[in-house]
């Protein structure tokens, strides 16, 4: 009976047990008191980071509210699609440009609230659904071109404002790697490949060809001739960084503010921060991305810092408050400025310190189109990872344009037919 | 006759619950197999056969599709053909190495412990902090190797660009992380050999590498199984240390079954053709460990005969 009593004693201690790590996992709470969580695609050293710390705790003053603020960057997409999975999504929480095309199903429609009036008109092809809901706060509105180190290309005897056609831009990753200096910097252990891509893609097609890809017919030729192709070309001729396979965003910074590389085809927000960090006297800018037939462009949309609220929370009010707070003007302007970005609000002036002054000669004059980034528009959602896979095959010579181009056909035709 | 007989049946009431109480003490243990290896396999067999992206509300049933894909899919051949390249390559340097320093550390000697100890230390480290390890020894910027080329004078070399280089690296890196397993596997089957059986075969005139391959080697057959089953398993599951770093990169080259199935998920959003391709690394493991055992019982059984 002693025995007996002791496997019951035993069972009964871990189904407690049990019950008290089902406990621990659960999220939010019941009660609907006031905590939210709050989860941001960002690094630790973000210079965002001292920001939004700051402005938690201005809200947590203002309204008795906590704020418990989580980031990551590595394995944020993958835990937020987990999440989502479980329908267990923070209360608010970074949409990184996909708040229609991945998340809306979970998130709360944000129309009635006030600050909705202020978002950008130029966001709306990528932040509204078909029926004119938008679902997340752009605080973040990325307006990029390609990256470059305005000395180098001094050096190199480049004037950067003549590149208008991608003949252009090849004579000159040319001259560039006669002075001596890698032409590109691209980075293998990051999504740098994808936009690369991205950026040639989003002007490289007629309507009637976007319209295809959005019919879910995917033309290889098309992609392989005028996307690939470039890249393919200068692989060639030997214009990427040699440590391209083991680069990090970090080694890109680097070689861009020492002047060891003259181009750099991401967002410069991705980079910038850094590149500061190692030169804060490197002069940076970007210009915008070439074209065939010489008109120029920069991608833009939604960044990675909009957010939205889930539709789900059990803490709806407490965060839609939240988010209606970094949305006020003084707040929204501490963020966008700590990240070098545009804001998606019109009633927000930021500093944009080093890129301030291509974003006056290129942005503010609204002269120059601004594409939305390609895969988000006219790809099905999940092709990114075969893009940056498949584009990277390229840049190290595994694949042809062609080869590489069929490989993301069948990427395409998968996600398509689900 | 009442009274005795329900004595006896109370008696045989409580003898019965008293065997039978046994089995609750593996009820703990079976309802954890259950919650977590059986319910998720069974579940990922229903993914594999829809179309789930990984996280939405809608899926369809695709009946075998996913499966059927798997056969005509390059990047799952490169990571199959790798897998196997890590798998083996693996284990067969885990064996050589492993059993040359059990051999080694098996003799007494001043400082046997700590050699013990340094050779098996690798094993505690975070297969993740070893992979970024290399990853600094190996990258071209800074990288380890490259200053060391620097300083003699030779032109910097971009080592993980080579797709073969790259796989070489990750075979060996995995080898000299988990060569302390085999060699633990093997100094506890050398110390299980008789030493009567050795001095049998040393006066018998059989000394040196004949008494090593005559007598040692077929006695080390159980600690043989053991260990390439082990070191098997492990490299055909390889993972973290591909992932630190190359990624799987260039393109799809380097990546093995497991960074596949990961990337699929969670890259490419095709959950249900990620669970197939889980399946079928799941399927590979069974038929090679069985297979193994299975030679290697037969090997046991012919030498002891």
């Amino acid at each position: 009976m002693k025995i007996t009593r002791t496997i019951i004693a035993a069972t009964a201690a871990l189904a407690g047990a049990s019950l008290a790590l089902t406990g621990c996992s659960a999220g939010g709470s019941d009660d609907g008191s006031s905590k939210i969580t709050f989860s941001l695609y960002m690094t630790a050293d973000s210079p965002a980071k001292a920001v939004y710390e700051e402005l938690i705790d201005e809200f947590t003053a203002r309204t008795g509210i906590e704020v418990e603020m989580s980031y990551d960057t590595t394995n944020y997409e993958n835990n937020i699609k987990v999440q989502m999975a479980a329908n267990n999504l923070p209360d608010v929480f970074a949409t990184h440009g996909w708040s229609v095309l991945r998340y809306s199903d979970f998130l709360a429609p944000l129309n009635d609230r006030s600050w909705v009036a202020d978002v950008n008109p130029a966001l709306d092809k990528s932040m509204r659904d078909s029926e004119g809901n938008i679902y997340a706060l752009p605080l973040e509105y990325t307006v990029a071109g390609i990256d470059v180190n305005l000395d180098v290309l001094e050096a190199a005897g480049v004037d950067a404002d003549a590149i208008t056609t991608w003949g252009d831009f090849d004579d000159a990753l040319t001259k560039v790697k006669a002075a001596g200096v890698t032409p590109i910097t691209a980075s293998g252990k990051s999504s740098s490949a994808g936009n690369m891509a991205d950026y040639i893609a989003s002007n490289a097609f007629s309507d009637s060809e976007k319209q295809k890809f959005t019919d879910g017919d995917f033309d290889v030729d098309a992609w392989s001739s005028a996307v690939l192709s470039h890249v393919a070309g200068w692989q060639k001729d030997g214009y990427f960084n040699p440590d391209y396979v083991s680069a990090s965003l970090d080694d890109m910074a680097s070689q861009l503010a020492q002047g060891q590389a003259a181009f750099a085809l991401v967002p410069a927000s991705s980079i910038l921060g850094t590149a500061l960090k190692i030169n804060p006297d490197a002069n940076i800018g970007f210009v915008p991305v070439p074209s065939d037939d010489g008109e120029q462009y920069t991608v833009g949309g939604e960044g990675i810092n909009s957010f939205g609220v889930a539709k789900a929370s059990k803490n709806k009010d407490a965060a839609l408050e939240f988010v209606d707070f970094l949305a006020e003007p003084a707040n929204a302007a501490k963020v966008a400025g700590s990240l070098g970005s545009y804001s998606g609000l019109t009633d927000v002036t930021a500093d944009l310190g080093v890129l301030q002054a291509s974003y006056d000669k290129w942005v503010a004059p609204g002269t120059i189109p601004t594409m939305p980034f390609f895969d988000r528009v006219y790809l099905p959602g999940g092709i990114w990872n075969a893009m940056i896979a498949t584009t990277d095959s390229v840049i190290t010579g595994q694949s042809t344009a062609d080869d590489a181009a069929e490989q993301l056909k069948v990427q395409f035709d998968t996600l398509y037919g689900q | 006759m009442s009274a005795p007989s329900s004595a006896a049946a109370a008696l045989r009431t409580r003898r019965i619950w008293r065997e039978s109480a046994v089995n609750l003490m593996y009820l703990p243990a079976v309802a954890l197999f259950v919650v977590f290896i059986v319910i998720p396999v069974v579940q990922g067999v229903a993914i594999a056969l829809t179309n789930w992206d990984g996280y939405s509300a809608q899926r369809s049933f695709v009946g075998l599709d996913n499966f059927a894909r798997i056969f005509t899919d390059e990047n799952f051949a490169t990571a199959l053909r790798n897998t196997f390249i890590f798998g083996v390559g693996s284990t067969l340097i885990q064996q050589v190495l492993g059993l040359l320093f059990a051999v080694l550390l098996d003799r007494k000697f001043r400082g046997r412990g700590f050699a013990r100890a340094v050779i098996y230390l690798p094993v505690l480290v975070s297969p993740v902090v070893m992979g970024t390890m290399y990853y600094l020894v190996f990258r071209y910027h800074q990288g380890a190797l490259n200053d060391i080329l620097g300083v003699l004078g030779i032109a910097q070399v971009s080592w993980l660009s080579d797709v073969n280089v790259a796989v070489a690296v990750i075979v060996l890196i995995n080898s000299v992380q988990f060569m302390g397993v085999s060699m633990l596997i093997y100094l506890s089957g050398l110390q299980g050999i008789p030493a009567e059986i050795k001095e049998a075969a040393s006066l018998d005139g059989a000394t040196g590498w004949r008494q090593f391959f005559a007598i040692t080697v077929p006695q080390l057959t159980p600690a043989f199984a053991a260990s390439v089953v082990l070191n098997l398993i492990g490299g055909l599951k390889l993972y973290d240390i591909i992932q630190v770093l190359t990624g799987g990169g260039p393109g799809y080259a380097t990546n093995s079954l497991s960074t596949l199935i990961g990337r699929t998920y969670f890259g490419n959003q095709a959950a249900g053709y990620a669970a197939a391709q889980g399946i079928v690394l799941f399927l590979i493991i069974v038929v090679c460990t069985i297979a193994l055992n299975w030679w290697f019982d037969r090997t046991r059984n012919r030498l002891e005969n």
